[in-house]
Parts: C-alpha cells; sequence; structure tokens
C-alpha cells in the first residue's frame, strides 16, 4: 500500500497546550486507507477531540505531520483542506432552513445554483429526509436525529476528502444512536469517504467501524478492527474500556505446559491461562463475562467464589460473583446455570485458558 | 391558579406594590399626555376640556409660514440626525470590539471590558464642559458631530453590552463549522455571525438612537446656532413661551419613541428570534 491510498496519516502528531504542561495529543500516529471507517475510542480529556480538531485545521499541532489524501496540510486553513467535520454539537445554523444548511458548503464553493438544488435534494435523499417535507423546514422544528441527519447531508454534500465525525451522536438516545450507527456506516461505505469517528461509545465504536483506535492520556494503546480489540486488548486499560471484563493479578506461575500455564493468583486461587511473555509477578489475567463460566459444582479447575447478585437484562443471565479476598467477578449466559442457586451460596468460576490473556501490570 | 403560586395577603401586596410604582413610573408620563390634550391655554391640571387644539397649534408650527421662525421641524430634523449617526457609529465600534472582546484572550482584555462601563458612571455634565473645552480650543468647527461625537463615547457601552450579549449566545462551533464548509473568516462572519447578532444589534441601535434622541445634558453644552436638537428645542420653548403646544410636542415625541420600539421589535423581535434555538 502507498501512501496515496491512505486518506489520512498522522505521523507522531503531538499537540501541547500551556508550555508543555498539558500534552492533549502526546504521539500519535495513525493512518486511514481510503473508504475506511476508523473509530478512535476514548474516555473524555483523551485527547481525541484535539487531535480531530487537528486534523480539521482548528487547532495546529506543536509537532508531526498530517497528511490528507498524501498533501501536508500543515499551514492550510479548515476552508482550505477539504475535511468535512460533523460536531457534537452538529451545530447546524439556527437561521438557515435545511436548504440552506446543506447548500452552504456548496455555496461557499461558489457552485452554480442549479447545481446546487439538484445535489442538495440527492442529498438529502440519501440521509432520509424527503426534501418536500424537510427542506423547507427550520432548524428548531427538527428532532435531535432530523439534526443529525442535517449535519451529515451538510457536510457529505461537498464530497470532503475526509469526514470527521466528533460523536455527533452523544446526545441522542441508545436505540436511535444504535440505528444511526447502522445507517451512518451503510451512508458512508456507500458515498466511499473515508471517516474517522471519534467517541467515548464502545458499542458505538463497534457497530460503526473497520478498525478502533483506543486512546488515552494523548497516546494511541492499540489500532485493529472491533474484535481484536475486544477479545486481545493490549492492556488493562483497553480491556475494560472497550467492554467487562474480569481482571486477576499473577501471583506466583506453577507451571507451564506448552501453550497453558497454571498460575496462581493473588486472591489466592488457581487457573490455568494461556502463556505468554507477560505472564510473571503482577501481570494481568484478563477474560470477558461472556466466556466464564458459572456451576453450582466444582467442573474441576474452577475458582471457588460467593454468588453475590444475579439479574436479568435483554435474554441475559447475569450474576456477580466475589472471591474469598473480595475480588469481583462476573459472567453471563442466555443460559440459567446457576437456577438452583442462591445469593450467598458457593459457585464455582471456570475459563477455559483459549479465552484467557495476560497483559502487563 | 397553581397549588405553588402565591395567596391572600402576600398576593395582594406585591400586586399593589407593583400597581404603585407602574403608576409612579407612568404618573408624569400620562400627564405630559393628557395634557396635551387639553382646551385650554394654561397649565391647569386636569384640564377643564379636551381639544386637539395643540396638535393643530404644532401642525402649524411644524409646517406654516412661521416654521421656520419656530424651527421645530428643523429641530427634529437635527435630533433624528443625531440619533441615526450616533446608532450608527456605535454599531460600527461595537461590531468588531465585541467580537474581540468574545472571542480572543489578550492583555488588557479585562482593563477594556472594565473601561467599557466608565461613560455610564461619568456624569454627563462633567463630560460636556470636557468637550466644549476641547472643542473650543481646537477652533474647529464641528457642527453635529460634536454632538453626535458626545453621544457615542456616552452610549456605547449600550451597544457594547448588547452585542457582547448577542455573541456570547452564537455557539463558537457554528464558525467552525462554516470554516470547515469552506467558508473564509470574512464570509463566516458575514453570513454566520452577524445575522445570529442581529436582534442584539438591532436592540443596540434602538436603544441608543432613542437615548441620543432624547438626551439633553450633553446637547446642552454643545449645541450650536445651526445644529438645535428637540431637546434643548423643548427646554428652550418652556422657559419662554410655556404654552400647552409644548406638552403637544412631548406627546408626539413619546409617540416617536413607542413607534421606533414597536417597528424594531416587529423586525427582530419575533422573526429573530424564532429560529433561533435556545
Amino acid at each position: 500500500m502507498t501512501e496515496k491510498d491512505n486518506a489520512l496519516e498522522l505521523g507522531d502528531v503531538k499537540c501541547h497546550f500551556a508550555q508543555g504542561k498539558v500534552r492533549a495529543v502526546d504521539g500519535v500516529s495513525l493512518s486511514v486507507p481510503r473508504g475506511e471507517i476508523l473509530s478512535i475510542l476514548g474516555p473524555s480529556g483523551c485527547g481525541k477531540t484535539t487531535l480531530m480538531r487537528m486534523i480539521a485545521g482548528l487547532e495546529t499541532p506543536t509537532q508531526g505531520y498530517i497528511r490528507i489524501h498524501g498533501r501536508d496540510v500543515a499551514g492550510l486553513t479548515p476552508q482550505q483542506r477539504n475535511v468535512g467535520l460533523v460536531f457534537q454539537s452538529l451545530a447546524v445554523f439556527p437561521h438557515m432552513t435545511v436548504e440552506k444548511n446543506v447548500a452552504f458548503g456548496l455555496r461557499m464553493r461558489n457552485v452554480a445554483s442549479e447545481t446546487i438544488r439538484a445535489k442538495v435534494r440527492d442529498v438529502l435523499e440519501l440521509v432520509q429526509l424527503p426534501p418536500a417535507n424537510f427542506a423547507a423546514r427550520w432548524p428548531n422544528e427538527l428532532s435531535g436525529g432530523q439534526l443529525q441527519r442535517v449535519a451529515l447531508a451538510r457536510t457529505l454534500v461537498t464530497q470532503p476528502a475526509l469526514v470527521l465525525f466528533d460523536e455527533p451522536m452523544a446526545a441522542l438516545d441508545r436505540r436511535l444512536r444504535d440505528y444511526m450507527a447502522v445507517e451512518l456506516r451503510a451512508i458512508q461505505k456507500k458515498m466511499g469517504i473515508a471517516a474517522v469517528y471519534v467517541t467515548h461509545d464502545q458499542q458505538t465504536a463497534s457497530t460503526m467501524s473497520d478498525r478502533i483506535a483506543v486512546m488515552s492520556g494523548g497516546k494511541v494503546l492499540q489500532v485493529g478492527p472491533p474484535p481484536d480489540i475486544y477479545n486481545a486488548p493490549a492492556n488493562r486499560f483497553v480491556a475494560e474500556f472497550v467492554g467487562d471484563a474480569n481482571i486477576l493479578t499473577v501471583g506466583k506461575v506453577l507451571s507451564v505446559d506448552g501453550d497453558i500455564s497454571e498460575v496462581e493468583v493473588e486472591a489466592g486461587c488457581r487457573l490455568r491461562v494461556k502463556a505468554c511473555e507477560h505472564l510473571t509477578k503482577g501481570g494481568k489475567i484478563i477474560f470477558r463475562p461472556g466466556q466464564t463460566q458459572v456451576d453450582v459444582a466444582d467442573p474441576g479447575g474452577g475458582m471457588q467464589a460467593k454468588l453475590v447478585s444475579v439479574s436479568f437484562n435483554s435474554g441475559f443471565y447475569h450474576w456477580q460473583m466475589e472471591l474469598p479476598d473480595g475480588t469481583s467477578l462476573s459472567a453471563g449466559s442466555t443460559r440459567d446455570y446457576l437456577a438452583s442457586a442462591s445469593t450467598g451460596q458457593s459457585v464455582w468460576v471456570s475459563v477455559d485458558p483459549e479465552h484467557t490473556r495476560v497483559v502487563e501490570a | 391558579m397553581s397549588g405553588i403560586g402565591r395567596h391572600g395577603a402576600e398576593s395582594a401586596l406585591i400586586g399593589s406594590v407593583t400597581a404603585i410604582l407602574i403608576a409612579l413610573i407612568l404618573a408624569p408620563i400620562a400627564i405630559v399626555v393628557v395634557m396635551s390634550f387639553t382646551a385650554a391655554s394654561t397649565l391647569q391640571f386636569p384640564p377643564p376640556g379636551f381639544s386637539l387644539r395643540w396638535y393643530l397649534e404644532v401642525w402649524h408650527m411644524a409646517t406654516g409660514d412661521a416654521a421656520s421662525l419656530t424651527r421645530l421641524t428643523e429641530s427634529f430634523r437635527v435630533s433624528v440626525a443625531i440619533a441615526a449617526l450616533t446608532a450608527f457609529l456605535c454599531v460600527l465600534a461595537s461590531v468588531p470590539a465585541s467580537y474581540a472582546l468574545v472571542r480572543y484572550r489578550f492583555p488588557g482584555r479585562s482593563a477594556v471590558e472594565e473601561l467599557l462601563g466608565l461613560p455610564i458612571v461619568f456624569p454627563a455634565v462633567v463630560l460636556g464642559i470636557a468637550l466644549l473645552i476641547l472643542v473650543s480650543v481646537s477652533g474647529i468647527e464641528f457642527g453635529l458631530w460634536q454632538i453626535v461625537a458626545a453621544h457615542a463615547i456616552t452610549f456605547l457601552p449600550f451597544t457594547m453590552r448588547n452585542c457582547i450579549t448577542a455573541l456570547k449566545g452564537v455557539d463558537p462551533e457554528l464558525e467552525e463549522a462554516a470554516k470547515t464548509l469552506g467558508a473564509s473568516p470574512l464570509r463566516t462572519f458575514v453570513e454566520i455571525v452577524l445575522p445570529l447578532m442581529r436582534a442584539g444589534i438591532a436592540w443596540g441601535v434602538l436603544l441608543v438612537f432613542i437615548l441620543s434622541f432624547n438626551e439633553f445634558t450633553l446637547s446642552y453644552f454643545l449645541y450650536t446656532v445651526d445644529v438645535f436638537p428637540l431637546s434643548i428645542w423643548l427646554f428652550q420653548q418652556s422657559n419662554t413661551s410655556f404654552s400647552p403646544a409644548i406638552f403637544a410636542v412631548s406627546a408626539l415625541t413619546i409617540f416617536f419613541n413607542i413607534g421606533i420600539i414597536l417597528t424594531v421589535d416587529a423586525i427582530v423581535g419575533k422573526r429573530g428570534g424564532a429560529h433561533i434555538r435556545s
């Protein structure tokens, strides 16, 4: 793959504020191939919005390069970059109708008014705001989801080299957000425009993206397709951020048998895990609740724990357990394995070594 | 009434205090308006009878053969010109100045903001004398501009405050959105910032226009034989010939002010605010 194939390339991009005391973005290198949608996932304050603003030209990097379709954009103003940005606030112009909002970018590019009208109609159809009903509406007459579509249409109509999304769906309710995530991805794929989607919501990130970059403290911790990030987190932060995780600390490595190793965890019990270079004292053993088995009787090699709570949600039973030293573990399944158990009772927790992962402390 | 509302004595007390205050504020204005309709040629109150004779008199003063002598029309025109120029100058200065104050951080920014309130606490008499000295020292004939300058200095804070408030209500992300959509800084300002500030600007213009139109103290120091504002005209008329015609002119002035407020409200009050999400 050559550089030209990348819609976006970031090389060691840094953004420091207050004479370097605040490192909002601290050395990020990423590339987004044409047509790909990459999510930047991280908690608020991790630098993801600053990174996005630098790509759009609203913030100046302290160091590093940003290339859009192979062209270094240092020194280019936002209007020279042809990068679309959908804001968290959506920033739909309140004093313009839907049609005027969507036409804005084309008008700034001095496109002929006939062409503008046609393009605006087309893009409104694309985002499912039939022009006959919506073109003349004012923003304050629209719902959150509709405003979202206006903001999207306004950005897409200019056919930017790259579209950036700054958590534009944060204000929508869960159901609408999931729906919009699927739809947004479909529209993005249809238009073939590369996109970067910034969010703190791992579910939206997973639904939406080809790859996820997990960010924390101004740095990218891991980049990969959503299943890799979930199943093979690079560290404890990633593991916990992209979903629920059971985490145990390695106390002593008892034996190694090829790929599988038996360890004693600090909580006191023994566990068979997949061996790797981080398998030393203090390393963190991570496994997902969905791959954690529970039983009322010891299946052999299980950890004895106290059942703390049981809940049922959206077809899943969810059990909360506690090891003797107070470490909590959780497990979930569609089948009620602990139907006969009551809270406070002892249960056995086990996990297939294949589904464990040991990362640095 | 809802259960949370105020009851009985408390409600009656609040109601009557409000009524008294409103009456106190409106009484002088009401007296002026009532007196302007008097049938008598004296200042007897309440009027013994009502007529439109003083309005007719004002009509003659403004249009008749003696119009050039009474200078009423001329005074009105001068006052409108001064008020319009003052409002224009204030807005011209306030829009960019408020943008700098709200959107940028620079050394001395808070000092500038504090200074803006200064003319409000500055005694108009002192400013009037100071400007009069300046004008006579310069030896230049400034005509109506010397009153315009004085008014602009004094009333600038009003347009500034309106513009600052309006600008603070404009989400900076709207400007950034415009820029990422390909708008230059100037077009962003013209297409996004100005329209969204429109109501604030209009109300600032209105306020300054009315304040300038009715202003007396500064005008008193700075008027000349050729530049004779309506407030000075009213003052001189009441000193020389105290006829009820003055009340008619005053009443017309009040109607003029109300008319402007209603016009601005009709133009920006409803439409301007309707499409802006809160």
